[in-house]
């Protein structure tokens, strides 16, 4: 309790004095937590970016509170038990939001799946014969590779 | 002027509807006077909408404040080249400006191809698509959002553009962004034609795939000059923020990228035909819906998009046409198909079909993260954000996919590789990667993904040296030309080849600015009295006060920096008078090969030399790599594009490529 007050008047001692400047590791860990927050009046911006009042005041609880010691994760938590997952700009791994990580996973995975099935139908197609013939004759595709690098070459 | 441009539209909407139906007309009755008639018809289409655009431009020009766009979009205050600029940063003069490329597109189109040749066959198709694509357009600005509405009582000034439009990027980023969305509307219409007439060999894409490079590089140069704005103007350091409207304009980039690699299967080896015609449906389909979420800001809510005015329609517009594509798809799929079979695994075509894998793996995912938000709000009625981390996440891996195959496909033989082909090739790009990276790691990088990242970077870049360098040698042996010409010639005679190749030098540098930026990005905040000092990075940042100069319409605060006790640097936050609630950033930037100084000015207190400011402070590594990237890729399409130059009918009809000429030579 002492920690924390001491922590409080230590705040407003920084933020009564704004011309000392100040650049150190606790505006890395500020942003690093606001960047995980969505700023819920503006669209698309996180807290970390956003001009709006209530971001600038979103960032100062969470100097307050990393000041007064909290883990990041504890934060996070008090910011989603507040405002719902919704304030948070990687969607969770649980309830309706898992939805969003399933869908690409699935869909690449029938997708790698249609190019696997689609190959192998490929493969035992009847095609063309074999690139060299008996006579010594290359096929029309080997032919129009040869073509291609004679031209390349200037020949 | 407000009478002039409706009747221009209603004009356009008509002779378009007229040319759809004589040009599908003529070509069931047979009678060429039909079809010809349906293309003077889009002709004339061009000329209303042209007359439309011209009398909104003048509208502007001239301060005419009874039409309403020109009150709520530009003022008296504003200098002329914004003024013009006004005509599309609007959504109705966007809708206009959409719609009057398209035109003129056409119009180059029909001259294109107007000589005679088998290609002759799609044409009447071919107009009639653009022309139900340009109905549909001057049916919403003629009757739906309309960009010459009347105000009852002309008011003495308008209202002026909104603040973040101010910048140079705005003046061509939107611009070049609704051109790349609206030319894939013409590959898309050879595609329908090649389908409506059953000729579904290589014709179409012989036709179409200048057209669809054209509509790639637009495109493409439609969202790195977005991002270069975002960085200018936005201040927060960042240049892609996953942003909706970002996304959107996004996709049908990478599906016309997938079409762009896939069609090479079609010319040379007669396969992937029903996926190559699905591919540019899907690009056509995403630039339309891109166009529509552009416009119209949907995306933020479900309710929002009710709201919206052009909503309704353009999803019917887009169902449609789904509708109609489809339909007319599986009629032609059982002679859709392939002429050959895969011989292995190991082989140019496989990397082409991993490839639009990837790619479409990537539009999927991009496009579920973009829309989940509204289905979940529609299902469970429950607030999702997905931000930045979800796509860097689920897109990040696939891209570095990409970037890999990106050097072992180009270098894969056609049918199958051989094993001495295969160390022949890769042997020199993988050793001069892992020398590269064991470089890297003594200069002290040591992120894995960093690793990955610039690893793989430096792989492919080794593989694409080794093309120009032994394409450059063997010419240089053959015809004795000194190694510089025969590089030169080897591109000229190349130049879809070796164009590709610089085109993927440019995705290089893009990738490896996007890497660098992404994680060793550096950023502090401090609050400066004068002549107090903050350092990051080996930049010290010296503080003098403000300086406040008032401007004709806005009043700009400049922050008087130093950095390194010498060179000036004045981030600046701008007050338009018109809309004073709304600041507008203007980014100090110090930008160097390796790194951009980035300064966003916050807050001050005081005026003058005594005042203290707050400025955020970045250094972004690597961040004019992706701008030099985005000149790079304009560069190499125009080699790729610029053979056998002549754009005629003739040149265009003769099939396929100069591969095919060598063959027989």
């Amino acid at each position: 309790m002492i920690l924390r007050v001491a922590a409080a008047l230590g705040l407003i001692a920084v933020l009564l004095m704004p011309s000392l400047a100040r650049a150190d590791a606790l505006d890395t860990s500020v942003r690093r937590i606001a960047l995980q927050l969505q700023c819920p009046v503006c669209e698309g911006e996180t807290v970390a970016d956003s001009p709006s009042g209530l971001a600038g005041d979103m960032r100062s609880v969470i100097r307050t509170k990393l000041i007064a010691g909290e883990p990041d994760q504890q934060i996070l938590d008090e910011f989603v038990a507040s405002y719902g997952d919704g304030i948070l700009t990687e969607p969770p791994k649980r309830g309706i939001s898992l939805g969003v990580w399933l869908g690409p996973v699935i869909g690449v995975a029938l997708g790698a799946l249609l190019v696997g099935v689609l190959l192998s139908t490929w493969r035992r197609m009847p095609g063309r014969p074999a690139p060299a013939t008996a006579d010594g004759t290359l096929d029309p595709d080997a032919t129009e590779e040869l073509g291609r690098f004679r031209e390349e070459f200037g020949r | 002027m407000a009478t002039l441009g409706q009747i221009c539209i209603v004009g356009a909407f008509g002779l378009a509807l007229y040319a759809i139906v004589c040009s599908i007309a003529g070509v069931r009755v047979r009678n060429r006077e039909l079809t010809l008639s349906g293309q003077h018809a889009a002709w004339a289409v061009t000329g209303l909408i042209t007359a439309a655009s011209v009398t909104l431009l003048v509208a502007l020009a001239v301060h005419d404040f009874s039409l309403r766009y020109v009150w709520e979009h530009s003022s008296r205050a504003m200098s002329m080249d914004l003024v013009l600029a006004a005509f599309y940063s609007g959504q109705q003069g966007s809708l206009l400006y959409w719609a009057w490329t398209l035109s003129i597109f056409s119009a180059i189109v029909l001259w294109q191809q107007r000589r005679p040749g088998p290609h002759r066959v799609l044409m009447p198709y071919v107009v009639a698509v653009l022309m139900v694509v340009e109905a549909f357009m001057t049916l919403l600005l003629g009757f739906i959002a309309s960009p010459f509405e009347a105000l009852p009582r002309p008011p003495a000034d308008g209202v002026g553009l909104n603040p973040l439009l101010y910048d140079p990027g705005m003046r061509i980023h939107p611009p070049m962004l609704l051109a790349g969305l609206m030319s894939w509307s013409v590959p898309f219409a050879f595609a329908i034609a090649a389908l409506a007439t059953g000729q579904l060999d290589n014709l179409w894409i012989a036709v179409s795939r200048r057209y669809a490079m054209v509509a790639w590089v637009i495109l493409g140069l439609g969202n790195v000059l977005g991002a270069w704005w975002a960085y200018h103007v936005l201040g927060w350091g960042g240049y892609w923020g996953w942003d909706p409207v970002e996304n959107v304009a996004l996709m049908p980039w990478l599906v016309g990228t997938a079409f762009i690699h896939s069609i090479q299967m079609q010319e040379r080896r007669g396969m992937l035909k029903a996926w190559n015609l699905a591919l540019i449906m899907v690009a056509f389909f995403l630039s339309i819906f891109g166009t529509f979420v552009v416009r119209s800001g949907i995306l933020a809510s479900v309710h929002a998009f009710a709201l919206s005015a052009i909503g309704p329609y353009f999803l019917t517009f887009l169902a449609l046409i789904i509708g109609g594509s489809l339909w007319l798809f599986f009629w032609r799929l059982p002679h859709l198909r392939s002429d050959n079979q895969l011989d292995s695994l190991l082989s140019r075509e496989a990397s082409f079909l991993i490839n639009n894998l990837l790619f479409l793996g990537i539009v999927f995912a991009i496009f579920w993260g973009t829309i989940y938000p509204l289905v979940a709000e529609a299902v469970a009625n429950a607030k999702v954000s997905v931000g930045p981390p979800y796509f860097k996440q689920v897109a990040g891996p696939l891209l570095g996919a990409l970037i890999l195959l990106m050097g072992i496909g180009p270098l894969m033989p056609w049918r199958r590789a051989s094993r001495e082909h295969l160390l022949n090739n890769f042997l020199i790009p993988v050793a001069g990667a892992v020398i590269g990276l064991a470089l890297l790691l003594a200069e002290g990088i040591r992120d894995p993904f960093a690793g990955i990242g610039f690893g793989l970077c430096l792989f492919v870049l080794g593989t694409i040296l080794q093309e120009f360098v032994r394409g450059a040698l063997a010419r240089h042996r053959a015809t004795g030309e000194n190694y510089l010409v025969a590089l030169g010639s080897l591109i000229r005679r190349n130049n879809r080849r070796y164009g590709g190749y610089i085109v993927h030098l440019a995705i290089l540098l893009i990738g490896a600015g996007a890497v660098g930026s992404q994680i060793y990005q550096q950023q502090t905040q401090a609050t400066l009295a004068p002549g107090e000092s903050v350092t990051l990075a080996g930049y010290t940042v010296t503080a003098h006060g403000i300086e406040t100069t008032q401007l004709p319409g806005v009043k700009v605060t400049e922050g008087v920096l130093s950095v390194n006790g010498s060179e000036e640097i004045r981030p600046a936050r701008q007050f338009f008078d018109n809309f004073p609630q709304q600041p507008s950033t203007r980014v100090g930037l110090r930008s160097t090969p390796f790194e951009d100084l980035y300064i966003v000015l916050g807050n001050w207190q005081g005026d003058g030399p005594t005042a203290s400011v707050s400025v955020a402070i970045f250094v972004n590594p690597l961040v004019s790599w992706i701008w030099t990237g985005g000149v790079l890729l304009l560069f190499g399409t125009v080699v790729s594009l610029w053979p056998a130059t002549v754009v005629s009918g003739r040149r265009v009809t003769a099939p396929i490529s100069r591969g095919a000429v060598g063959a027989t030579s």
